[in-house]
């Protein structure tokens, strides 16, 4: 018998993927607690920056726990403003990292975070000349996320709702356009700020879900990933099992018979 | 003669290079065997720490051969928490 119970892998750039929820490392109290909570999560990609560094103090050190944990690195390229601040921070994150991965994103606007969806299309352009496996943070526009895949990128971000914002799925009807358009992998990255919003993304068909937020600043953040763990699960399960449509009428799970008719 | 290291005037001896500097910086530390598994995520080695100068990033192959000079504007970056 087959094990029914386990989801087909995600493969993003010939990587397979046995976990389909992405983490951030951002906002966590403790490089302990982010490192237990990664654990939890079961997440095997995991995000990071990049910062110049401050001479005169020093940070905590994340990097040697993650190693310890065997995650791949995801350097984003977090507080470029422009497309060529964005390659440069690929190309130091390559460089600091080891990883010819990069997760693009470029948000000139602080309020809203939103990204800029043309520095984003050339820098995507650029990045994949170079040799790096681009995972662009973008806009929940079909059009956009096509031509992302068509200069190369090995999935699309497209966003449920402002970072950090924790709303959910705002751009649900655009993300299912994506997600039946798109020829490469569609990860939700921001917006979800409870386990129910990334099970929604996977029973639309997303496949992966990108966390950071809602598990860094929960109460336990540890018990927050393990629920963020099921639910991607769950949701995958019901995308792949098959979900039932819904319907305007009600349709009768037991037979209407009249036997109880001789009653009245 | 002084070189800038992140904003930072420091002053320029001869025959320093950048990962004699880095060294002194306290960037370089032993690459753990257990770090290079598959190469595809190398994350503990000398502690996430990349370097440009003049805005054109140094590859680590070439730290130990890269001598600063006078006037060179260095900048270090670090990996850090992030999402």
């Amino acid at each position: 018998m087959t094990d029914q119970s386990r989801t087909t892998p995600l493969i993003i750039a010939g990587r397979r993927f046995g976990s389909r929820l992405f983490t951030g490392t951002g906002k966590f109290a403790s490089a302990q607690m982010m490192s237990s909570a990664i654990a939890a999560s079961g997440s095997e990609l995991v995000t990071m920056a990049l910062r110049r560094v401050q001479l005169e103090r020093q940070d905590e050190q994340i990097l040697a726990p993650l190693t310890q944990l065997g995650v791949h690195l995801l350097p984003n390229t977090s507080g470029a403003r422009t497309a060529k601040e964005a390659v440069y921070a690929a190309h130091l994150a390559r460089e600091a990292l080891g990883t010819n991965w990069v997760k693009l994103e470029i948000h000139p606007d602080a309020r809203y975070l939103m990204p800029d969806p043309l520095a984003t299309l050339q820098a995507a352009e650029q990045l994949v000349a170079d040799g790096f496996v681009v995972l662009p943070y973008c806009s929940a526009d079909p059009v956009l996320c096509k031509h992302l895949e068509a200069v190369g990128c090995a999935a699309v971000m497209p966003l449920g709702a402002a970072i950090g914002s924790n709303h959910g799925l705002s751009t649900r009807e655009m993300l299912k356009i994506i997600i039946e358009q798109s020829g490469v992998p569609v990860v939700v990255d921001a917006g979800p700020g409870a386990p129910s919003h990334a099970a929604e993304a996977m029973e639309l068909g997303a496949d992966a879900v990108l966390v950071n937020t809602a598990i860094a600043i929960a109460s336990r953040p540890q018990q927050m990933a393990q629920a963020f763990r099921l639910a991607v699960e769950a949701g995958r399960l019901a995308y792949e099992a098959g979900l039932a449509s819904r319907r305007v009428v009600a349709e009768a799970s037991s037979p209407l018979s009249s036997f109880l008719a001789s009653l009245s | 003669m002084n070189f800038v290291l992140n904003g930072q005037p420091r002053v320029w001896q001869p025959e320093l290079t950048l990962e004699t500097l880095l060294r002194q910086e306290g960037y370089i530390t032993p690459i753990p065997e257990a770090a290079q598994s598959d190469g595809s995520c190398t994350a503990s080695i000398r502690g996430g720490v990349a370097v440009a100068i003049g805005q054109q990033v140094v590859p680590r192959s070439t730290w130990a051969q890269r001598l600063v000079a006078p006037e060179d504007e260095i900048e270090l970056f670090q990996a850090i928490a992030g999402g």
